[in-house]
């Protein structure tokens, strides 16, 4: 095996580890630190890629991978809840020893489907990290899943963020990256989406004392 | 070039409304001036597109067809409506203590961008650029359905980005399934996300795949359209935002949507060799959209609500139009030109009644007729081409739907029919119990002197247009002329 091979086989490992972890822990230290090893690990696989294919388009996409989703998303969700005195316990429909479990099956699920999907056709592969595509399929179930299992505003954020992280897993497996100016285009409209979630969920914060989802039930017909 | 220049209009427009020293009068000047010369420019430049005078084009970036042309001048059209409202609104607004004006700041840097964003959705031929556009719409109205603040603008708002986020989240995930068909019959990183190359490459290209990226496109945009079940963050964002944006949710946003998603079923379509099966997915979930909000529209008890659910209801019945094939899609359109005006003149109106009577509740607002005639008989008529009594344009396209359908899909087209019928009852009780029942103690009793302002001349405006293009449709003399724009969405 090469160091390549060592390389993003790491990657691939601590990508699915982290993305397993948000679904699971219930403190948002733990689960912004979760969310941010999983970036860390995309931004790593597109670095591999960037080697595998002479791809150098892709190095600047992987900064902006780890800068963007690593480092500023987390950094902006920490301070928005500090500012507003939010609790660092998050709630859910799960209780967390079913989590692991649950967040398992949701990802295996992801993957079953995705193999028995025209998406990996025999013979059809076309060079990239081919173990990346029915993961990444994975990685955005386990994020819708998680988006709905949660009870708070800043665990749903996350699961959207973790949803994202999939599909561009998956532009990276199945397309070896999408146009850099639309790559940005993407990573601008996620941070932005990110920011303005913080922010409501600052002024649901401040004006209901709690970011339980369950208090936002007004509106009714 | 030409777009360039208007995208810098609007850009320069939000950005100068940023300027700390400008009044709120300033602002609203500067929101007002914006629209009118984006309308004209738009209109100078998509006119002799749409009728013909000049040649459909495309660049990597762009593509103007007859139809995206008349999807431009729809958004710029109400776009200039929702401003000129929005002038006499927001003053109204801020007179009263309502907002501040900081919030007409927010207000008038996000419409342009919103603007902006549906335009470029319209009119980009790259899906990637398509995609940040659409998702745009959604993050520069975010902080608009949270507009005034209130527990329930909050949860509103919080719906409308979770979901709507999602489903655009799941329309890229299709879009890159799009582009994997694409670069499996050879197209390069930058072709795959070219629609123009899409198409060419269509029938080559895996049916397999193709249907998987169309299901996550469907899910994704239709999320943002508002079909049933995708719906729910709809009538909640729709009625909390001030009623000119509302306006423009309803009138024109989910008809961008929506013709986003149809450029897609062309490309489907092309793979597959036919339309059957993507239609399927107009007809089910266009029905589920008719049918559902049929049935809360009975027990509705607001009227921003009500007007929002009615959206939900004419998004299905453009649905069951797309799946009813090439004779639908003429109807279709005629619909959408229809719905977008009656929608928003409603919206207006509802404004006007929330302004003068200071809640969106049914039991507290009554014998409209009397207290407020102006607005009463604006609202009463737009009601009417909203239910598509003639001479409203929508007759014809629910004429269409019934003539067409009972002939391929007669068990759809009775269930659409009747939804359709339910829902102009629930509109017409709750809507003469608005107009005519006496005031009630529980409600405001003294209401200012009605006078005519600048959104009652919107209101006449916008149903004078809709009047002549409702005869113009029924007389028979439109339809050769929808029928080629509608001509130029359709792949097969």
């Amino acid at each position: 095996m090469t160091t390549y091979s060592l390389f993003t086989l790491l990657m691939l490992g601590l990508f699915v580890t982290g993305t397993l972890a948000s679904f699971t822990v219930m403190r948002l230290p733990s689960l912004l630190r979760s969310y941010a090893f999983s970036s860390v690990a995309l931004g790593g696989l597109a670095l591999a890629l960037a080697y595998e294919k002479q791809a150098v388009h892709l190095i600047p996409v992987a900064v902006a991978v780890v800068a963007i989703k690593a480092f500023l998303v987390p950094f902006v969700i920490r301070r928005m809840s500090e500012r507003s005195g939010a609790s660092l316990r998050l709630s859910s429909s799960l209780r967390s020893s079913a989590s692991w479990f649950v967040g398992g099956l949701v990802f295996a699920s992801g993957i079953f489907l995705a193999l028995r999907s025209p998406l990996l056709l025999p013979g059809e592969g076309i060079g990239q990290i081919l173990e990346l595509l029915p993961i990444s399929v994975g990685v955005i179930l386990v994020g819708l899943v998680m988006m709905i299992l949660r009870r708070d505003l800043l665990s749903q954020i996350v699961g959207f963020l973790v949803l994202e992280n999939g599909i561009a897993a998956f532009s990276l497996s199945a397309l070896g990256g999408i146009p850099v100016a639309i790559e940005f285009g993407v990573y601008s409209a996620v941070l932005i989406g990110a920011i303005l979630m913080a922010t409501l969920s600052q002024r649901v914060q401040e004006l209901l004392g709690t970011h339980d989802t369950s208090h936002l039930s007004e509106l009714t017909d | 070039m030409s777009l360039f220049l208007l995208i810098g209009i609007l850009l320069l427009s939000s950005l100068a409304c940023l300027l700390p020293q400008m009044s709120g009068r300033e602002l609203r000047v500067a929101g007002l001036v914006a629209s009118l010369v984006t309308f004209t420019g738009v209109a100078w430049l998509m006119s002799p597109v749409l009728l013909g005078l000049a040649p459909d084009w495309q660049t990597s970036w762009w593509e103007v067809t007859r139809f995206s042309a008349l999807m431009g001048l729809l958004v710029v059209w109400l776009y200039a409506c929702a401003m000129v409202v929005s002038f006499h609104y927001l003053a109204v607004e801020e007179r009263k203590g309502i907002i501040s004006p900081r919030q007409v700041r927010l207000y008038m840097v996000s419409v342009p961008v919103f603007v902006l964003s549906m335009l470029v959705a319209i009119f980009a031929n790259n899906v990637g650029l398509l995609w940040v556009a659409l998702e745009a719409t959604t993050l520069s109205t975010t902080l608009l359905v949270s507009f005034y603040g209130k527990k329930s603008s909050m949860e509103a708002a919080w719906k409308y980005i979770v979901l709507c986020s999602t489903g655009i989240a799941l329309g890229l995930f299709g879009i890159l399934v799009l582009g994997y068909a694409g670069s499996q019959v050879g197209l390069h990183e930058a072709e795959a996300f070219r629609l123009g190359r899409l198409m060419e490459v269509a029938p080559l290209m895996n049916p397999g795949i193709v249907m998987w990226a169309f299901v996550f496109l469907f899910i994704g945009f239709g999320t943002k359209i508002g079909f049933v079940p995708m719906h729910t963050w709809l009538p909640d964002a729709h009625s909390k935002t001030p009623s000119p944006v509302s306006a423009l949710l309803s009138g024109i946003l989910l008809n961008v949507a929506f013709f986003t998603l149809l450029r897609f079923k062309s490309i489907v379509d092309q793979t597959l060799g036919a339309d059957d099966w993507t239609n399927q997915f107009f007809l089910i979930f266009g029905l589920l959209s008719v049918l559902l909000p049929a049935f809360i529209l009975l027990i509705q008890r607001n009227y921003k609500r009500m007007l929002a659910y009615h959206s939900v209801e004419h998004m299905g019945i453009m649905g069951v139009l797309v799946g009813l094939g090439p004779v639908g899609m003429v109807g279709f359109t005629v619909h959408m030109i229809g719905h977008a005006l009656a929608k928003s003149t409603l919206f207006f109106g509802a404004g006007e009644l929330l302004q003068r009577f200071e809640s969106t509740k049914f039991h507290l607002v009554h014998d409209v007729m009397h207290r407020a005639p102006r607005t009463g008989f604006l609202f009463l008529i737009a009601a009417l081409f909203l239910i598509g009594v003639p001479p409203s344009g929508l007759f014809l396209s629910e004429y269409v739907l019934v003539g067409e359908g009972l002939g391929t899909n007669p068990v759809f087209t009775i269930a659409a029919l009747l939804g359709i019928t339910m829902a102009g009852l629930g509109l017409s009780r709750h809507l003469f119990e608005l107009l005519y029942h006496p005031v009630v103690p529980e409600e405001k009793q003294d209401a200012p002197v009605e006078t005519w302002n600048l959104t009652h001349t919107v209101m006449t405006v916008q149903l004078t247009v809709a009047l002549v293009f409702g005869v113009w449709m029924l007389s028979g003399q439109g339809w050769p002329v929808v029928s080629l724009i509608s001509a130029s969405l359709s792949s097969l």
